[in-house]
């Protein structure tokens, strides 16, 4: 971010850039480069992908700038194009291969060993991500979009074009569905 | 309240979609019900410890070269475009002016033309068997 302001705004940056100031983009970038990555990693579990599922998606977004609404949250708006990212690389995958969930997926996760871990709540959650990934994809998305990236009911209904009854009705059943299977983890 | 009702509402709670009136009403059914609390108490487990999960950060050489990475990647689908772009006018200007040239006989019209005319079928025929050979290869989800 060289000689950018941190505080400048979504809304003020995207004006820069359509205005030709193609570097105001950097910006977006920087903000949003993290959460990105790690909504990438959540949907596809392998971080080559995330990697580069993520840039992609902030291309995408730089081409369709014009088309992005101001008073709308960008956020929101880019973590759509995001997801559409994810779900078709995911599709054309399945296509590929049936993709099985291995030891390698685990490997997402920080496993930085501390006394709680070595008590089996690393284990625990080993467990759980694994179970995450076993929900169908439209759950798990509502999910990983409600639990670690913190978005309301609205927003995930915005991101995924699905209905907020939708919404709920996969939240519900995937925590359900976790619960079920995560009975003697969560005593 | 039935449970499926119940549970909805509890999920609602837990995730700040309820008004403040409607999370006291639920605030006091789950001190006075029983399966609502061990419903509600088995959902804050499974938010706590998903609170708790960790991701691995990515590298610090990946995010330092992430912004050069997607500009550099900008630069060339310009580039591409570009290029394509200005190729394919080239080779339009350079039949045109060839076809119009007095100062070339037909005979070599015909002859360049059926030259390209042949390398131009022979790019499809592979292109389509290569389209076809993808869509049915067995082993195309094979990483090498």
């Amino acid at each position: 971010m060289n000689g950018k302001p941190e505080a400048l705004d979504d809304s003020k940056a995207i004006l820069e850039c359509l205005s030709g100031n193609t570097e105001a983009f950097e910006h977006i970038v920087e903000k949003y480069k993290k959460p990105a990555y790690f909504l990438a990693l959540r949907l596809t579990g392998n971080p080559e992908d995330a990697h580069d599922l993520s840039q992609e998606a902030f291309i995408k977004a730089y081409r369709a700038l014009k088309s992005f609404k101001i008073d709308l949250d960008f956020k929101v708006w880019f973590f759509q194009i995001l997801r559409n990212t994810c779900i078709s690389h995911l599709r054309s995958k399945s296509r590929r291969k049936t993709e099985q969930f291995d030891d390698a997926q685990h490997q997402v996760l920080d496993a930085a060993p501390n006394p709680e871990d070595e008590t089996g709540r690393g284990e625990k959650k080993k467990a759980i991500w694994k179970a995450i990934n076993n929900l169908t994809p439209v759950r798990k998305e509502a999910f990983v979009l409600r639990e670690f990236e913190g978005l309301s009911y609205n927003e995930i209904a915005r991101i995924t074009g699905a209905t907020i009854e939708q919404v709920k009705s996969r939240i519900h059943y995937a925590r359900n569905k976790l619960i079920e299977e995560m009975e003697k983890y969560l005593k | 309240m039935i449970k499926k009702e119940l549970e909805d509402s509890i999920n609602l709670f837990l995730d700040g979609e309820l008004s403040e009136e409607e999370s006291s009403e639920i605030r006091r059914l789950i001190d006075i019900d029983k399966e609502a609390k061990a419903y509600f108490e088995k959902n804050r487990k499974l938010k706590e410890v998903i609170s708790d999960m960790a991701f691995k950060e990515p590298g610090n050489e990946v995010m330092d070269e992430y912004w050069n990475n997607i500009s550099s990647r900008l630069t060339r689908g310009f580039g591409w475009t570009f290029f394509i772009i200005g190729a394919l006018a080239n080779i339009v200007y350079a039949l045109y002016t060839f076809i119009i040239s007095k100062s070339v006989n037909p005979f070599e019209k015909i002859i360049v033309f059926m030259s390209l005319s042949g390398l131009l079928l022979l790019f499809i025929s592979v292109a389509l068997q290569r389209y076809k050979d993808a869509k049915t290869d067995k082993y195309k989800g094979i990483i090498r």
